[in-house]
């Protein structure tokens, strides 16, 4: 995945190593559903065999130098097949979540650049007859689970454990 | 270990909390019925919200984003999987249901009671009080929205601010994370807190696997724990429900419950979507995506069968929209804060079919047809036109089979032309709708005017999957208007207890 913004001129990628691809995509691997997983593998593979499949080399995508993985990225983005296309543009979107997910690349992509006026911080426009999340109402989680602290047995009085 | 199962009991038991379930809570406990809601996902409170794509999809969206139809040209149908469901990671965008679709519904399927204009038009009320809705305010519009409406205004196209049910947004166009503020009024910080606070319980971190049924009725559910790690934790769940179940699942999961409890009929049939497409296009003056609401103007054209939005998406989604790679790519990620994006959501007319996946899951068969996919290629080189009008040096089109960039506006028609596939298109959805859809006449619903089961008295369905068709417009509102008639129709009623559990 480091093949689609490999470290160069352009002064945003990180430098070899700096951010774990792998472990990230392994990550999504583990979110996805058994045909999305199937999909994110295949992509995997058509990639690493694209040279010889695509350019008739008997050699793999690993095997290329940098410009050339580029260019075969490039060919199969664009690729008659819509099979081919998606895949690899799978990839690309696993890379560029990878990638602008780490700060340092986020900041030095410009993204966030315009800032909140001191309006838009202040808070408060309007009062609501909602109850909010703080407001008071003791929130019964009953025994479920609470992203922060795993479980909160508050409330769970009326449940019975059976057998 | 062998955990022992967990047993409770309440007058209704509710399984999913998003748009519908959390509205159906809201009424019925506020009405002093004792209920019980039921949900997949974690809790998480705002300040807990990820601001990185890979970890808050992980918190939040279902099957990070890879649940999609089959088929040989797949699309990603997207889904909240957390409390507040998926209004916890919308936009808030709110419409009320257009009035020559709910007079559609409520001549061809019966629901003129349910649908009553004036009725109708009150709940809206209620809903746009409760949940503070109004226009985004001029300090959080942001540059996309800014551009957009340059562009609409240029060309002359009936464009306007959108309303949306976030009354203190900041503008930090994190909507699709969950926002961090709890500004957006999402279920997750509206109606389930309310309705705990009406005495509801909430069990989070439970898979409803089946509707229990006694003597021809639905009496409650079974389901299992999940632990953090979403997998089941051995621990099976049985809530008795005295007297109804309301599955409230969404469009997408509702019939897979349906389905593997033993219902059959329409349920899962002529499931609809909205599929989009977005274009981006670069400017040279900053544009500022990183700031505003998410989502903040519009252009409806109703007429053509779709609908304009800009859409501020977090930085990763952005990246990959950009075309190339390396050095190529890299130079406009070095830029993303000189970029727009702009989405077209489409009201199809083509029906699909959801059944419940092979081993698990859900397997949605969903294709649009001819006219579908002209009003998809109207929708895409209106944004281009638009785009350029609003001061755009390139467009990027994103269609397969034409060029990544687009120089000039007069390029838009070749997405017109009719060459040009649905397979092209980067398509998805996350607006579903009608997979048990309401119909007095069984022959053509799942459910019955009141929302229950035409085939299981006792279960209701009360989320997107009950709205007949899709609406043509952002879905929320509606399914919350409709819910919310339904629920205080049933806790008004004097409905017999089904069983003294
Ligand atoms: C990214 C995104 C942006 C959107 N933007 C807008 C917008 O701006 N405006 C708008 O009007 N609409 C928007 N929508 C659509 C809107 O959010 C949905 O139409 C609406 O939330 C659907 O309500 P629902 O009750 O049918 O389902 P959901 O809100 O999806 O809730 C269903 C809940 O049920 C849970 N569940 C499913 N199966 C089970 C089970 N077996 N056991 C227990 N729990 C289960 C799920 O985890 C989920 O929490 C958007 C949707 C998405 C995904
Ligand atoms: S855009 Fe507004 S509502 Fe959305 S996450 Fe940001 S502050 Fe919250």
């Amino acid at each position: 995945m480091a093949a689609f913004a490999p470290e160069g001129n352009a002064g945003l990628a990180p430098a070899e190593g700096e951010i774990d691809y792998l472990a990230a995509f392994k990550v999504m691997l583990g979110e996805a559903t058994p045909r999305g997983a199937l999909g994110m593998r295949l992509a995997l593979w058509l990639v690493a065999l694209a040279p010889i499949w695509l350019w008739g080399r008997l050699t793999t995508f690993s095997a290329l130098a940098i410009p050339r993985r580029t260019a075969l990225l490039r060919e199969l983005l664009r690729h008659r097949s819509f099979v081919v296309r998606e895949l690899t543009t799978l990839l690309k979107f696993c890379a560029a979540m990878v990638l602008l997910g780490d700060p340092a690349v986020r900041a030095r992509s410009g993204y966030d650049n315009v800032q909140a006026t001191e309006e838009a911080e202040s808070g408060v426009r309007r009062k609501l007859p909602v109850v909010a999340d703080d407001a008071g109402a003791p929130v019964r989680v009953w025994p479920g689970h609470d992203a922060g602290d795993g479980i909160d047995e508050e409330g769970a009085e009326s449940t019975r454990e059976v057998g | 270990m062998k955990l022992p199962p967990l047993e409770d009991s309440a007058d209704f038991v509710i399984v999913g909390t998003g748009a519908g379930g959390a509205t159906a809570a809201r009424v019925l406990s506020a009405a002093g019925l004792s209920v019980i809601m039921v949900e997949e996902g974690p809790h998480l409170r705002p300040e807990q919200r990820e601001r990185g794509l890979i970890a808050a999809m992980g918190q939040s969206m279902r099957d990070m984003a890879t649940l999609s139809t089959s088929g040989s040209a797949p699309f990603p149908l997207l889904a909240g999987r957390c409390v507040g469901g998926s209004t916890a990671i919308n936009s808030g965008i709110i419409w009320r249901l257009p009035e020559s679709v709910r007079a559609e519904w409520a001549r061809d399927f019966g629901l003129g009671e349910l649908l009553d204009e004036r009725g109708l038009g009150d709940t809206f009320d209620v809903l746009d009080r409760e949940l503070g809705v109004g226009e985004v305010a001029a300090d959080v519009r942001g540059g996309n929205a800014r551009l957009m409406q340059r562009g609409a205004e240029a060309l002359g196209l009936p464009g306007q601010i959108i309303k949306r049910n976030a009354p203190d947004c900041k503008g930090r166009a994190r909507c699709l994370q969950g926002c961090p503020d709890g500004a957006r009024q999402s279920m997750d910080v509206s109606y389930v807190p309310r309705a705990l606070a009406d005495g509801a319980r909430l069990l989070a971190g439970v898979r409803a696997t089946g509707v229990l049924t006694e003597a021809g009725r639905a009496t409650g559910i079974e389901g299992e724990r999940l632990g953090q790690d979403k997998r089941p934790t051995g621990q099976q769940v049985r809530l008795h429900a005295r007297r109804g179940v309301i599955v409230a699942a969404g469009a997408l999961h509702t019939p897979v419950l349906l389905r593997r409890s033993g219902l059959r009929g329409q349920v899962g049939d002529h499931y609809q979507a909205h599929p989009g497409v977005a274009v981006v296009g670069r400017f040279s003056e900053q544009v500022g995506m990183g700031f505003g609401a998410t989502q903040a103007y519009q252009v409806p054209m109703f007429d053509r069968g779709f609908k304009l939005e800009s859409i501020s998406l977090p930085p990763e989604l952005l990246a990959a929209r950009l075309p190339g790679v390396g050095e190529e790519w890299q130079r406009l990620l070095r830029n993303l804060d000189y970029f727009a994006q702009w989405a077209s959501i489409t009201r199809v007319r083509a029906t699909g079919r959801i059944r419940p996946g092979l081993i698990s899951g859900v397997h949605v068969r969903y294709e649009p047809g001819p006219e579908d996919v002209a009003r998809i290629r109207a929708g895409a080189a209106t944004l281009v036109r638009m785009m350029f009008a609003a001061g755009a040096e390139e467009v990027y089109p994103g269609v397969a089979r034409l060029p990544e960039v687009f120089q000039s506006p007069d390029q838009a028609a070749r997405i017109e032309d009719a060459g040009v596939r649905r397979q092209d298109f980067h398509l998805m959805a996350s607006h579903h709708f009608a997979s048990a859809r309401a119909s007095d006449d069984p022959r053509h619903g799942a459910v019955d005017s009141t929302l229950q089961s035409h085939d299981l008295p006792g279960l209701y369905v009360m989320d997107a999957a009950t709205l007949p068709t899709a609406t043509g417009v952002n879905p929320q509102h509606t399914i919350m208007a409709v819910v919310m008639r339904a629920a205080e129709k049933l806790a008004n009623s004097e409905r017999p207890a089904i069983t003294a559990a």
